[in-house]
């Protein structure tokens, strides 16, 4: 049985990593020998935009969900997968269409969509994702 | 019971049955002159029914020199051989056949009766044969057990290859697909699909699109109203790039089919190992193997480079069409499609561009036509120099300076390399497969096939621009791997079909045939044949004064076999949407359509396309063709 100082110490320990985590950069660019450790086990939830530079709709909605992310402060971050450049780790998830959008928190997708969508859709998306992380750091207890 | 004793037949049952009895052989008698293609089709086809079936047929040609002298065998000798056949006796045309057995003969008729009979013989009636004119490869209909990696492997994933595995796949077969390009000599490649995706039809139609998109601007925007559409200069980089996003987006969508479809991709170069071991490399270099039971080799082709010296500063078609810096003045070698449909587009959208062709243009193309081709190219902007090759390419700074052989000396940007194609097999490594090789041709490298097998090697077969002497078209590679994939794993046993294929060249004047050029026609019918023709100019050019100067104009022309009902040999036009114009009237053709069948049918107006419904005026009537107003 844990005293009550191991307790507090070890939601401590939670409370800096997930810091850590959420004041790493939000938005950032995924290759598939990164994809196990900054998507699929990020202690916080991720937005999966699969793109490709010849996709006219992928470069409209990027935009949009820089801005969404980026309103959320950290508790959800971005990954660009340039399916091109991966087209192996492409086909594993499945991909069929571009833009395809996946939303995965505690390692599993509990969201998704293909194709361009206005602003609104897209925030609407962004902030339900956020709704599966990590509570935001509590105060230290005493 | 057997009840042919006498070596007559009976009535009531068919020679045939009575000759598969007795075991005694049919004659196959062929008669024909030399430069008929339907009397030596016919005669090819006795040919293979002796080979196929050496204990039934005997093939015997009778062959005269010239078509006069083959008539007059015709009335004296030929018909005289079938006296109790009328149809024999009112028979005109090249071939004639009949079958003969111990002085019995029987009357077939000409190429298309032949083949008709000859199927029969090959398929009775009332059974579906599984093999058509294949061997059986010991594989069945995909339901021998084996224990190899796949049922099939299909090598090259173009218009072919994609076809015939997802076929494959959907029948039911394990099937996996190779493609791998090697770069160009300039260093180009691309991503899965083929030449016609990749480097060919498609980035080809737009880039002739932005062409004639650029012609609509200059010459007809501004009678039609839009007086301030200028048309500036053309953004090369702009275009290139929209391009390949579309390539792109296509690579994509190919990849996505094929795993949908179940159907393992892999990007690597093949090479046969043994009869079933395929060596496989991908781009790193790193080797494994694969097995199939069967192959389907698509490998395709790639452009013949020149023997000059500096023959390596030149690009191809392969590079065309991803070039990174626009061409700037450009020199385009070869009279084929390639060189022509690439120097009319590049004319088109602003640069300087020469044709240099050895000999004349287009070959194997109705004349008439290609002469029209060739007037509205220099009409175009494009210099058209005959009778020249190049001796000698030279980098000078940033400029190639090009010899000829006349001795002239030019500049140019770039130097377009579009003297022809030939087949990718050399790398296949078919010497480890017993038999392949006697089934390449050594001059082109491409397959000799029976219905797209390979005969010395029945468990490999061949589809598209690999095989000798089809045409190098994506539909008909597409509809060959389809039927390949449906004879090999399903009950079907129907042969592809080569005859009447409809074909567009996408030169700035375009041009859409279906059949036989009127030289063709003009040989094997002579005064059976009647040409109706007419020049006419399409109402969508009515108001531009620089096209009216110019005297812009529409052709077609009909081939017509009076001897055959008025069948309809030959089909031509030459202007806008030649590819939409020409497409519906091949259905018509496959159909047997007449000259009365065509001038019957009622025509759609305001089109170009309607006057194929209306000529009326023959060649021989030498009266003008050029038409006036509606």
């Amino acid at each position: 049985m844990k005293s009550r100082a191991m307790v507090a110490l070890s939601s401590r320990r939670l409370a800096r990593s997930a810091r850590r985590l959420s004041s790493s950069p939000a938005v950032f660019s995924v290759t598939a020998a990164e994809f196990q450790s900054r998507v699929v086990g990020n202690a916080v939830p991720v937005v999966l935009d699969c793109y490709a530079d010849w996709c006219g709709p992928c470069k409209t909605l990027t935009p949009l969900l820089k801005s969404a992310v980026e309103a959320q402060r950290g508790s959800v971050q971005l990954a660009l997968l340039d399916t091109d450049a991966e087209q192996e780790l492409g086909m594993q998830l499945g991909i069929r269409s571009l833009p395809t959008v996946y939303g995965v928190a505690g390692g599993r997708v509990v969201d998704t969509f293909t194709g361009a969508r206005p602003k609104e859709d897209v925030d609407r998306f962004v902030a339900n994702l956020a709704k599966h992380g990590p509570p935001p750091p509590q105060e230290e207890e005493a | 019971r057997c009840r042919a004793r006498s070596g007559r037949a009976r009535r009531g049952r068919p020679l045939r049955w009575w000759i598969a009895m007795s075991g005694r052989k049919w004659v196959v008698h062929v008669c024909g002159w030399t430069g008929c293609p339907w009397y030596q089709r016919a005669a090819k086809l006795a040919a293979s029914l002796s080979l196929l079936y050496p204990s039934k047929y005997e093939s015997e040609l009778h062959e005269t020199a010239t078509r006069d002298e083959y008539r007059a065998e015709l009335f004296s000798a030929y018909r005289a051989r079938c006296p109790e056949s009328e149809a024999a006796q009112s028979h005109t045309s090249s071939p004639f056949v009949y079958v003969g057995l111990e002085g019995e003969t029987r009357f077939v008729g000409g190429c298309d009766a032949m083949v008709d009979w000859a199927r029969g013989e090959v398929r009775p009636s009332g059974e579906a044969r599984a093999e058509a004119g294949m061997r059986s490869d010991g594989f069945g209909k995909g339901d021998v057990a084996h224990e190899y990696d796949y049922d099939v492997v299909v090598i090259g994933g173009g218009s072919g290859g994609l076809a015939c595995s997802k076929e494959c796949a959907r029948l039911g077969a394990r099937v996996a697909v190779l493609d791998f390009v090697k770069p160009s000599p300039a260093g180009t490649t691309w991503g899965l699909g083929g030449t016609c995706v990749n480097v060919g039809c498609i980035p080809k139609k737009l880039m002739h699109t932005a062409s004639i998109v650029g012609e609509a601007m200059a010459e007809d925007a501004a009678a039609f109203g839009w007086s301030q559409a200028s048309r500036g200069a053309h953004d090369w980089s702009r275009m290139v790039g929209s391009v390949q996003d579309h390539v792109k987006s296509l690579n994509f969508k190919y990849r996505v089919a094929l795993r949908e479809a179940g159907i393992t991709y892999l990007n690597k170069l093949g090479s046969f190992v043994d009869a079933h071991t395929l060596r496989v490399v991908d781009k790193r270099g790193e080797a494994s193997s694969v097995t199939a039971a069967r192959f389907v080799v698509a490998v395709g082709g790639r452009p013949t480079r020149l023997a000059c010296e500096g023959a390596e500063l030149a690009i191809d078609s392969d590079d065309l069409f991803s070039l990174a810096k626009p061409p700037g003045r450009t020199l385009c070698i070869g009279g084929g499609y390639v060189a022509l449909e690439c120097g009319g587009f590049l004319a088109g959208l602003g640069y300087e561009t020469t044709c240099m062709i050895r000999s004349i243009a287009l070959r194997g193309f109705d004349r008439e036509c290609v002469d029209k081709i060739v007037a509205k190219m220099e009409q175009h902007g494009v210099t058209m120099q005959f009778g020249a090759t190049p001796s000698k390419i030279e980098k000078v700074g940033e400029v190639l300076r090009v010899t000829d052989s006349t001795g002239a000396v030019r500049e140019y940007d770039t130097v377009l390399v579009a003297v022809g194609r030939r087949a990718d097999t050399a790398g296949l490594e078919l010497a480890n497969v017993p038999g392949a090789l006697d089934s390449v041709n050594p001059q082109t490298g491409k397959f000799t096939c029976v219905d797209e097998q390979l005969p010395t090697a029945p468990h490999l077969y061949a589809i598209g621009d690999v095989i000798d002497g089809r045409p190098e078209l994506t539909p008909v590679a597409i509809e060959a791997g389809l039927r390949l994939a449906r004879r090999l794993y399903s009950d079907s046993a129907e042969p592809m079909d080569y005859e009447n294929v409809p074909t567009t060249v996408f030169t700035p004047l375009e041009y859409g045939a279906i059949g036989l050029t009127e030289e063709a026609a003009a040989d094997a019918l002579g005064d059976d044949l009647e040409v109706y023709l007419s020049e006419f100019s399409p109402l969508e050019y009515a108001l531009s004064e620089t096209r009216a100067d110019r005297g812009d104009a529409a052709f077609a022309k009909l081939l017509v076999d009076k001897s055959a009902n008025g069948r309809v040999v030959g089909l031509h036009y030459l202007g806008p949407n030649a590819g939409e114009v020409t497409q519906g009237f091949a259905v018509a053709m496959r159909k047997g359509a007449t000259y009365a069948d065509f001038l019957s049918t009622v025509g759609i107006h305001p089109t170009v396309a309607e006057e194929l419904t209306t000529l009326t005026v023959t060649k021989a009537s030498g009266l003008s063709v050029q038409k006036g107003g509606c």
